[in-house]
């Protein structure tokens, strides 16, 4: 399994659902911002179980978790807020 | 001066449009009346007559589409928009409730009245314009609403509300520059699609090996269109998300509503004595193209769509419910059946309407689903202000045909949750709904 960094997570978000997203997006900045919508999430929660073994709870499915790449890397580690 | 936008003579319909075409003629098939629906907005302050009546002349010199008539070509039927007709402005009708004074001639004794009226939609002998109509009502010396009625051939929920986002726009500045309808393309052959579309049309024969059921029993109904809503108060709503923030995060509300939907419905069967039923809830999701200026487009309809299917074992309560719809979500994400109904919308949008409706229902035992179904989010994406007064709700009252003959639909305005159930009354009794209602509180507020 890769190491969930934020930088790896902006890529999976990148190269999965926003193929658009900006060569320098940084770890903070806001995928819903940048177009993320329910359904990105849902194919987000797909893609971390298959390439992270993260299995996204429901209880966890919450806009502040997919917020970045900040966040995102945090909620695959188990640190999420 | 108006950004006029060049006529074009011939407009594709979108492969959503397709359905939505078909689902038009069964409606009309069974009363003459098409797909309608009905929005509102309730505005604080007073309505700007001649401002508005510039506002809807102004619409159509923009956007073709309002002035466009929906033709099928000679061989197959196929359908298309035909932009040949007159930029009229759209019709817009000045009201004003009998409690309160003023100038209108037009004297209504409330607005449910007028919306009870106005659901009822419009014998339709042509798919020529109006496709949309206004009604503006002074419902006191401090408020007003405007309502739409609109044909969803034209526009979906999503749209409407971009719409009157637009108006407002147009309001603070005349100059601002309308967003241009992008045309659907398709560059794959037939045969592709065919390909593509093999994995959800597999799923959708699957549906219909299940006994799933609705309220028309498949039949194609009339039937006096009506309507039942709720608006939650903020502190009601605030209550709702601690009681759904018990079962998952904010991104699974598209789950617990269309749980919601199902279980309004498992209520009315239970009711007349079923069990052991299965429930077919669909899920929209919105795929809304952009103009080249990257402003979305308002009309046409722009939707892939989730077939779920939940058994009275599956929705015992919001919880369960929710986390199997999420479970089925999962599954049809990793099969990839969106794009899959991506592939057979644009297949079938070059099919006759009846055509496309008599093969999904014979596949389904005449139904189409058990309830219509959709989530709109917040209305206009937040916006908080509308011709000149601030918003203090926004509702969709869509309007249903048989099968299925019932929907439940659930959208949000400034911090107040609006849960609606349209039905027809040959197919629902006001009983039933009221039903439906203990069943969305309960589950909602926990009551």
């Amino acid at each position: 399994m890769p190491d969930a960094t934020p930088n790896t997570m902006i890529e999976l978000v990148r190269e999965t659902v926003l193929p658009d997203l900006p060569a320098d997006f940084s770890a903070v900045a806001d995928f819903f911002e940048a177009g993320l919508d329910s359904m990105g999430v849902m194919q987000l929660v797909m893609y971390l179980e298959e390439r992270f073994g993260k299995k996204v709870e429901p209880t966890e499915l919450s806009r502040d978790n997919f917020r970045s790449g900040n966040t995102l890397a945090a909620l695959v580690n188990g640190k999420a807020a | 001066m108006s950004t006029a936008a060049p006529a074009i003579p011939q407009f594709p319909i979108s492969g959503t449009d397709g359905f939505v075409v078909a689902l038009d003629y069964l409606a009309r098939s069974a009363d003459g009346r098409g797909l309608d629906a009905l929005s509102e907005i309730q505005v604080s302050g007073q309505p700007d007559e001649t401002r508005l009546r510039w506002l809807v002349a102004e619409l159509p010199k923009r956007m073709p589409l309002l002035h466009a008539t929906l033709r099928k070509d000679g061989w197959f039927g196929v359908p298309y928009w035909e932009c040949s007709g007159d930029a009229v402005a759209v019709p817009i009708e000045f009201h004003r409730v009998s409690s309160v004074a003023g100038q209108e001639t037009s004297v209504i004794e409330s607005v449910s009245t007028l919306r009870r009226l106005r659901m009822q939609g419009r014998e339709r002998s042509s798919l020529g314009p109006p496709h949309i109509h206004f009604d503006v009502v002074r419902t006191s010396d401090q408020t007003w609403s405007i309502l739409m009625n609109w044909s969803h051939l034209l526009l979906d929920g999503t749209g409407v509300e971009l719409l009157f986002k637009h108006m407002n726009e147009l309001w603070h500045d005349p100059q601002a520059v309308s967003p241009q309808q992008p045309v659907v393309r398709n560059d794959k052959p037939w045969w592709k699609l065919f390909q593509e579309s093999e994995s959800c049309g597999k799923h959708l024969m699957n549906l219909g090996v299940e006994p799933f059921v609705s309220v028309s029993q498949g039949k194609v109904i009339s039937g006096r269109r009506c309507c039942l809503w709720e608006t939650f108060s903020k502190e009601e709503t605030a209550r709702i998300k601690l009681t759904l923030g018990k079962i998952g995060g904010d991104m699974m509300r598209t789950f617990f509503y269309a749980g919601l939907a199902a279980r309004c419905h498992q209520a009315v069967f239970q009711s007349r004595g079923h069990s052991d039923l299965s429930y077919a809830v669909t899920m929209p999701v919105q795929q809304r193209p952009k103009d080249s200026a990257g402003r979305t487009a308002i009309f046409q309809n722009h939707m892939s769509m989730f077939f779920f299917i939940l058994k009275d074992a599956d929705l015992t309560d919001l919880a369960t419910a929710s986390k199997v719809l999420m479970k089925q979500h999962m599954e049809h994400l990793k099969l990839k059946r969106h794009l899959s109904f991506n592939s057979l919308q644009l297949l079938t949008r070059r099919m006759p309407g009846k055509t496309m409706l008599d093969m999904v229902r014979l596949a389904q035992r005449g139904e189409i689903a058990s309830c219509y179904h959709a989530y709109t989010g917040s209305f206009g994406e937040g916006m908080t202000s509308f011709c000149g007064g601030d918003i203090l709700n926004a509702i969709h009252m869509p309007t249903v045909n048989a099968p299925p003959g019932s929907g439940l639909f659930v959208s949000e305005c400034q911090d107040q949750l609006t849960v609606t159930v349209s039905y027809l009354d040959t197919c629902l009794s006001e009983a039933e709904t009221e039903m439906m209602r203990e069943r969305w509180r309960s589950d909602l507020l926990g009551e």
